[in-house]
């Protein structure tokens, strides 16, 4: 639960992290390459099905009637969306969150939130490679 | 020497498949079309020998499709292998510790950023028409005036200052709608 799963580019971004937010994490290069294609991505976006959460129907209604995407929340949302979530963005989604987050990390909540996200980018990849139809 | 013929650069319009959520809704639609069990159906997308079968039935249930059946075939192909992905990554996931999963999404729910990232990703799953996002995200990070993070860190600035910019209007609007074709 401690690795931390990172590209080659990213542990750049870690190494220049504070040595007090870095301190306790084991970084692991993330190597697999198996992130999906565009028509992979597609796919899942169509094959998302978020009807279990109301709140996110209550969300895209707001942003059809023109509220504006900073006025809104995620809070409400309970933590079991992320298994539909990130299947949707994929590991290339799930990248570029953790790049963002690692530029901003600041504390140790910061840090376990960004070695969770790694895992779970980490556990895609390895999901994508084990079905392929190469 | 001989003139090769130049290719015409005139986009094609991509075709307009069925997309199956679940491997039910991939049953369904290969007895549909004739085949009585999902085995036959997805053994014939694998098998040369059972190629004509699959391709008489798929011409059978839409006469339209001439000349898309190779394309129709290989869509098939990626949303079985997508629907056995998401099969899984739903086990996998019903593994992982509580405290990892809370501590993964307290902190994207915190990040006006990623908030804003994974509120793009809903609206364009909630959304018909808005698809082409799902395999955007390096584009749309970009979009937020942002650069993407791996390559110039030193150029965004703290997401508090980023996040007043982000409008997701241009991400709702305007791409090709995906439904149809499902006899």
């Amino acid at each position: 639960m401690d690795s931390l799963y990172l590209t080659a580019e990213e542990k750049k971004l870690f190494d220049a992290l504070p040595e007090t937010l870095r301190e306790g994490w084991k970084v692991v290069e993330e190597e697999r390459g198996t992130y999906e294609s565009d028509d992979e991505l597609l796919l899942r976006r169509k094959m998302a099905s978020f009807k279990d959460f109301p709140q996110v129907t209550m969300l895209v209604d707001r942003l059809q009637k023109g509220d504006k995407p900073e006025t809104l929340s995620l809070e409400g949302i309970p933590e079991s969306i992320l298994s539909e979530l990130c299947f949707t963005i994929g590991a290339r989604g799930l990248s570029v969150l953790t790049g963002r987050l690692l530029l901003d990390a600041k504390t140790d909540a910061d840090m376990e939130g960004l070695v969770g996200l790694s895992q779970f980018r980490h556990e895609m990849l390895l999901t994508n490679a084990s079905v392929s139809l190469q | 020497m001989i003139n090769q013929p130049k290719e015409t650069s005139a986009p094609k319009e991509k075709p307009v498949f069925p997309v199956f959520k679940d491997r039910q809704e991939m049953t369904d639609f290969g007895q549909r079309i004739g085949f009585k069990k999902i085995e036959e159906f997805e053994s014939a997308l694998d098998s040369v020998q059972q190629r004509d079968k699959l391709i008489e039935a798929l011409r059978k249930s839409d006469p339209k499709l001439n000349g898309q059946v190779d394309a129709l075939i290989n869509h098939l192909k990626i949303n079985r292998q997508e629907i056995t992905r998401k099969e899984a990554w739903y086990k996998k996931v019903l593994k992982f510790p509580g405290r990892m999963v809370s501590k993964t999404w307290e902190t994207i729910k915190k990040h006006p950023v990623a908030a804003a990232l994974v509120l793009a990703a809903l609206a364009a799953a909630g959304v018909a028409g808005t698809y082409y996002l799902a395999a955007n995200w390096e584009g749309f990070f970009a979009k937020l005036g942002a650069q993407t993070a791996v390559k110039g860190a030193e150029a965004i600035g703290p997401a508090t200052k980023i996040a007043p910019q982000i409008d997701l209007a241009p991400f709702l609007e305007g791409a090709p709608q995906a439904e149809g074709f499902i006899p």
